[in-house]
């Protein structure tokens, strides 16, 4: 990928490199692979009938698709490849990008071959000497889901990152974590039981730390600390909760926990409560968001897409997974009372989910900086995900449809998402300018990406044809049914539903205008047209988009409803709603076309009236609202130590004073009043021993002597 | 010291001192006293003469090497000997069911192997006494 | 011949340590070699002590064929011959790296008598293990604190003098409450034997109970004092500071074990459960661990001195064993041992890494790691994998030790210690994860990219690597370690 210098003649002809072509040939021929997975699973002009009819043939593909060891082979492929990389290096870089590229492929190429066996019931694999609890791994169809969508968006990454990244200095520490973050998630989704979902959760979150912080300098170390220690804070109270649910239940598989949760008490909220926030940090929820918007913008942007497209929904994952298992019952004869712990804790998450969308939002209106606002719409896109997994729960066995909504968002989110973080690096990549307000009229120039970046854009707005729509549809039935089944204060939420979207809308007419759409002086003449591996993988993710959009029914039949049908909900309401659902139905698209047009009058408003630059006071963010208590009292606790003889220097006043304007982050802050304190303290502490001694003995005696008598 | 007096009634007296701690440790058995109190007065003895005669010729008397021989050798007696009952097959330190000579009671050769300890705790304590007074010394000297 | 066994090792060990200034006339490395081999021996000769108590039973040495209420009584049972296994394997780690280790303040003249310091707190530690007899325990851990105190102040600055001076001091106050204990619990019985003082303890109670109490506290209270258990923990991190490495892993991976370990004899097998539990000293050990968890942390975050933060780091670690301890109940002793397991194994790692960056870098501060990662990368990574062990990451020993400790507090119903677990975990973050970041992820001033394998002999480096690995091995397959653990329990 060459950059030309601003002094060359802009190019009139359309290049291609000989290695532009072969990656075209690689994203090619996965797109094609990918359809003729449709094609068997649709029966296609009859193939599974006709391999069905060749029992030979079909004896070895099945005794080969069955093997439990390919599940095994996906998921640590990348790790050997991760390491294989490492070994090529920087000496030859063109072998190690091919390296890397062929493992995701042919991890890509085993995991569909998965299909058959994820659909007939899962594969289930137990080792069970291994730290001490036993590892166990299950995959049913939720499982496959987020195993295909990860690896398919993995691969066109990976094909954008070798031209974005190249030779670039430390790109090969960059390969081998971000192979070990590939096989964590695919471990974690692939987890039979918390424990195993919990190893590889951490140390996904030690890996992707070192994805984020890989351009080491000052800011970019910031956010990483920030991502690591929050990420450690969640992957804690997940830990808290699993002791405490091993204790109690005794086995920590994903299976039924009813029997023995409904005795408990207060511990089961408890346990629901610790794991939804465990969980939620890394999905982005708030109040725990507050690392997404820092890390992202310092991140390299494949590690972005890959952070929120893939990794986030980890979290997400999470919660359903843990709800929907241990809190659900085992069958569905149960009476209805069986079901209240779980919608009492969804009333909330929906609430949780619902705060999360609108502060995402309205926050992404107020950014300038292009990858802070997709950061912001994750957030957002991840609240829907996160009312999808509270109404799943909330509506207890007719929860079908927000489960489906939310698992069709998170691929549905996978895709688009990746897809604008990429259009963002390569509009980085060319101009370097992350400001949106200084860009326009790259149309012209970049024709390829504003196309995928419209295409992009139309999917997470949710504009019937493209994918977002149909996952946003099904959310509303969802809230609609809230409303129905539950209480009349979810029309708020739907309002608030509609409200975000059309601000979603807004949001992006904003980004596509000032970015691509908008006469600029600046003529970018030095931006030349070529076409490279990066666009071949833009415009694979715009497809898929595309095509989801125009045939939904493919993921909710062969996907979705085989896993619902297979957990305990309604049967009936299952096949009313769900399976018969129409897409395109009228009142979903005069919704939607009344969302737009309020997104587009909310665009013009804030255009005329300047509404985007709120900046609002520092007071009023989350992440301020939480810490603020936190710094006042080591502001004042930092005052009284020692108050009389070493009275706070003002430097340090300054660093830990509780104005708005100080910059000093949380963790240095408590580093000063920890050294205050040891300073006063630690000294004294040593000089008195004999005295603790004598003390202390005295008072154990006295203590004994009591309990005696 | 430089005075005549003391000097020749330390020579005379140093070798009854240890004369009778020696007897004190070889009768340990026997009568009151043994290894630690018979090594304390031979200790005792050479650090009179370190006293009387000052440190560098006491030095020459009892060197580092010496010592050395002498702890080690003090505990590698005492080794010895309850590997010597390890050797017949009794436990460490077994004494007369390993085969020492009881002997009669009250005569000098009795009682299992009790001398020998003695012996090896008196040199032992004896040199322990005198380098940790040299020691001492050392530091005011220098 | 086999019962012989225990009774071989101390001997060899005691006379390994009078040896070494005479063998060292002949040849350094001849006593270097001999000591290996020893260690190897005494190794061994451990393995099968291990396989012959768990499988056919206890053995019991009577001291000069004396009965035992007159004599001294050898017992050892699963218990003492675990934890001598765990010791004599740290020591010949320890033995090995230090062999290397020529320039680390410790002129030549002092290096026989570093080894004879070492193989007597060897014998020692040994002695106390198998020791079944209250006064012969006084004795040998007298032997262990004279010589640790030495062996951790063999340098000939000036600077450790106050420190040692500290150390020996609190030392002696915690050996004399000891003994006065044992003057407390002679005065009841009669008896100093382990096993024949247990039998009167419960008509000593009924008769004389203020002697009990007095024995108990004053004992628990000297064993904390030499353990460092939290508020008694004062002489750790000066005793660290000016130590060489070796010294301070072996002092703080195995010798404040060994006292930890005492007490829970005392308290399993001379005083029992209910009678500890019934005067509240179990609470008592509660608090305490408690707070040093959090408090060792919070201290450690604030060393400017590498070896006082991981001082004070082991502090807070000890804090997990005396919780596990405190909850006498099964699943607690199970934790604790696992953890005095582990602990030693990480805190050795630390230590020894951290040697080799002193070595390197010639100064102890926190500050200087920058770019050392790739200078050292075999010292910094295992570094690395200790540093997760401590914060609890999984795969690493750590994260199953924390796991077990969090299952026993919850079965004894202390459910506010899993909060203290968690923050604890947290703060250790807040100290270990700078380092690591400094010495991966900054550029050292010399910029200096390539990575090479350190220029430092191998003795040093492949203890280090033995370390290491075995940290992952326990953290990954535990049940090899936990199937042990639980014969010594079903035995104790």
């Amino acid at each position: 990928m060459t950059f030309t210098s601003p002094t060359s003649k802009p190019k009139q002809h359309l290049i291609i490199t000989p290695s532009s072509a072969r990656t075209t040939t690689l994203v090619f021929i996965a797109l094609l692979f990918l359809l003729v997975f449709v094609g068997a699973v649709e029966n296609w002009f009859g193939i599974i009938d006709k391999l069905n009819a060749n029992t030979q043939l079909q004896a070895s593909l099945w005794s080969f698709a069955h093997a439990d060891v390919l599940l095994m082979i996906v998921l640590f492929l990348p790790v050997v490849g991760g390491f294989a990389q490492l070994a090529f290096g920087m000496r030859a870089v063109k072998w190690r990008d091919r390296m890397v590229m062929g493992a995701t492929f042919i991890n890509l190429a085993l995991s569909l071959l998965i299909y058959p066996n994820a659909i007939d019931g899962g594969i289930h694999l137990e080792f069970p000497q291994a730290l001490g609890l036993g590892l166990s791994f299950t995959l049913d169809m939720l499982g496959y889901t987020m195993v295909l969508i990860t690896n398919i968006v993995w691969l066109f990454v990976m094909i954008f990152t070798h031209v974005y990244m190249g030779a670039e200095k430390r790109s090969t520490r960059f390969y081998f974590f971000m192979a070990i973050t590939y096989t964590t998630v695919l471990g974690a989704v692939m987890a039979g039981d918390l424990f195993t979902m919990y190893l590889f959760f951490e140390i996904m979150t030690v890996a992707s730390y070192l994805l984020v912080v890989h351009y080491q300098q000052e800011d970019s170390n910031r956010a990483a600390t920030t991502y690591i220690f929050m990420g450690l804070v969640g992957g804690f109270l997940i830990l808290i909760a699993m002791m405490l649910l091993y204790f109690e239940v005794g086995d920590l598989q994903f299976e039924s926990a009813l029997g023995a949760l409904n005795q408990l008490g207060a511990v089961r909220y408890w346990i629901i409560g610790l794991l939804i926030f465990g969980f939620g940090v890394k999905a982005g929820m708030v109040p725990v968001h507050i690392w997404l918007p820092k890390a992202h913008p310092v991140a390299p942007t494949p590690a972005s897409a890959l952070l929120s497209g893939i990794i986030i929904k980890v979290g997400a994952y999470g919660i359903l997974r843990v709800a929907t298992s241990y809190y659900f019952p085992n069958s569905n004869i149960e009476p209805d009372a069986v079901w209240l712990t779980i919608e009492n804790v969804g009333f909330l998450v929906i609430w949780a989910g619902i705060i999360t969308m609108s502060v995402g939002v309205f926050m992404a209106l107020q950014q300038s900086h292009i990858k802070r606002m997709l950061a912001y719409h994750s957030v957002s896109q991840m609240g829907y995900i996160i009312t999808g997994v509270g109404i799943a729960m909330y509506l207890g066995d007719h929860g079908a449809v927000g489960y489906a909504g939310a698992v069709y968002h998170i691929v549905n989110h996978a895709l688009f998402k990746s897809l604008l973080f990429l259009v963002a690096g390569v509009v980085y990549h060319h101009t370097h300018e992350s400001d949106m307000y200084k860009l326009g009229g790259l149309w012209k120039k970049l024709p390829v990406t504003t196309f995928v970046a419209l295409i992009a854009a139309l999917g997470i707005s949710g504009i019937p044809l493209f994918n977002g729509f149909i996952s946003k549809s099904i959310l509303h039935h969802g809230i609609v049914e809230a409303v129905h089944e539950g209480s009349w204060i979810f029309t708020l939420a739907e309002w608030i539903f509609i409200a975000v979207s059309a601000g979603t809308v807004a949001s992006f007419i904003k980004l596509m205008y000032y970015v691509f759409f908008k006469k600029t002086t600046e003529t970018y003449a030095q931006i030349g047209f070529e076409w490279d591996g990066m666009n071949a993988a833009m415009i694979a993710l715009a497809g898929l988009i595309a095509v989801i959009g125009l045939a939904p029914n493919f993921i909710m039949n062969r996907f979705l409803l085989p896993q619902i049908r297979s957990m305990n909900f309604d049967p009936h309401f299952v096949e009313e709603v769900l399976s018969q659902l129409n897409y395109f139905q009228g009142s979903d698209l005069l919704t939607m076309l009344m969302v737009v047009a309020l997104g587009t009058g909310i665009f013009l408003v804030g255009k005329k009236f300047n509404l985007f630059h709120l900046h609002l006071p520092r007071w009023l963010s989350v992440e301020y609202l939480i810490v603020f208590p936190w710094y006042m009292l080591m502001y004042r606790s930092c005052k009284l130590i020692d108050r009389k003889r070493h009275p706070l220097d003002p430097d340090t006043e300054k660093m830990i004073s509780t104005d708005q304007s100080n910059p000093t982050g949380f963790l240095e802050r408590f580093q000063i009043t920890v050294n205050r304190f040891n300073d006063r303290y630690e000294k004294p502490f040593i000089q008195n021993d004999a005295l603790i001694y004598v003390g202390l003995i005295v008072i154990i005696l006295i203590f004994a002597i009591i309990r005696l008598i | 010291m430089n005075d005549t007096i003391v000097k020749s009634i330390t020579r005379l007296v140093i070798p009854f001192v240890q004369v009778y701690g020696i007897f004190i440790i070889l009768n340990g058995h026997v009568s009151p006293g043994g290894g630690f109190s018979g090594g304390a007065l031979l200790g005792t003895s050479l650090i009179l003469y370190t006293l009387v005669f000052g440190a560098i010729k006491a030095k020459h008397k009892f060197s580092h090497k010496a010592s050395e021989i002498a702890e080690s050798g003090g505990i590698l007696i005492f080794v010895t000997v309850g590997l010597i009952a390890i050797f017949v097959g009794m436990p460490f330190l077994t004494n007369l069911a390993a085969g020492f000579p009881a002997g009669s009671a009250g005569a000098i050769l009795s009682a299992g192997m009790i001398p020998i300890i003695m012996i090896g705790i008196g040199i032992k304590v004896a040199s322990t006494m005198i380098t940790l007074f040299h020691k001492l010394i050392e530091e005011v000297i220098q | 011949m086999i019962s012989q066994l225990p009774i071989i090792n101390l001997v060899a060990l005691l006379l390994m340590a009078i040896m070494v200034p005479f063998i060292k006339k002949i040849s350094f490395r001849a006593t270097l070699w001999l000591g290996g081999i020893l260690l190897i021996g005494v190794l061994v000769s451990s393995v099968f002590i291990f396989i012959h108590v768990a499988n056919v039973g206890d053995i019991i040495y009577h001291f000069g064929d004396y009965e035992s209420f007159l004599g001294i009584e050898f017992k050892v049972d699963p218990f003492a011959s675990l934890f001598t296994l765990f010791v004599g394997t740290l020591a010949f780690i320890i033995y090995v790296y230090s062999s290397g280790d020529k320039t680390e303040g410790i002129e030549s003249p002092e290096f026989s008598r570093y080894y004879v310091l070492y193989f007597l707190m060897l014998f020692a530690m040994f002695g106390i293990l198998y020791s079944n007899d209250l006064f012969n325990t006084y004795v040998f851990i007298e032997i262990i604190s004279l010589t640790s105190c030495a062996i951790i102040s063999i340098k000939r600055k000036k600077e450790p003098y106050p420190a040692a001076f500290r150390y020996v001091l609190l030392n002696e106050i915690g050996s004399l409450s000891f003994l006065f204990g044992i003057a407390m619990l002679y005065m009841i019985s009669g008896h100093l034997n382990i096993d024949l003082l247990a039998n009167t303890i419960q008509s000593g109670w009924t008769t004389l109970p203020i002697n009990i109490i007095f024995a108990i506290v004053f004992m628990t209270v000297g064993l904390s004092l030499k353990a460092a258990i939290f508020p008694f923990h004062i002489w750790l991190p000066d005793a660290h500071a000016s130590a060489p490495s070796t010294s301070s892993a072996i002092l703080s991976a195995v010798v404040v074990k060994i006292y930890i370990l005492v007490l829970i004899k005392l308290i399993l097998k001379v005083f029992g459960v209910e009678l500890f539990a019934s005067l509240g000293m179990d609470t008592v050990l509660l608090i305490f661990g408690g707070a040093g968890m959090i408090m060792g942390s919070i201290f450690a975050m604030t060393q400017k001195d590498l070896k006082r933060m991981l001082g004070y780091s082991s502090v807070s670690q000890i804090g997990y064993i005396v919780v596990g301890l405190a909850l006498m109940s099964d699943l607690g002793l199970r934790s604790a041992f696992f953890h005095i397991i582990s602990h030693g194994l990480t805190k050795a790692a630390l230590f020894l890494s951290v040697g080799i960056v002193i070595y390197l870098k010639k100064s102890r501060s926190v500050k200087g790691f920058e770019g050392l990662g790739f200078q050292i990368p075999i010292a910094m990574t295992v570094f690395g994998i200790a540093a997760f062990s401590m914060i609890g990451i999984p795969l690493t020993s750590g994260f199953i030790a924390k796991w077990n400790l969090g299952i026993a507090v919850e079965s004894a119903s202390q459910y506010i210690f899993l909060g203290v677990i968690v923050i604890s975990s947290l703060l250790n973050a807040m100290y270990y994860l700078p380092i690591l970041f400094a010495a991966f992820l900054k550029d050292n001033p010399e910029h200096q990219e390539k990575v090479s394998i350190e220029k430092i002999p191998a003795a040093m480096l492949l203890p280090i690597v033995v370390l290491g690995l075995s940290i992952l091995l326990i953290g990954i397959y535990p049940n090899l370690l936990m199937q042990l653990i639980d014969l010594v329990i079903a035995r104790l």
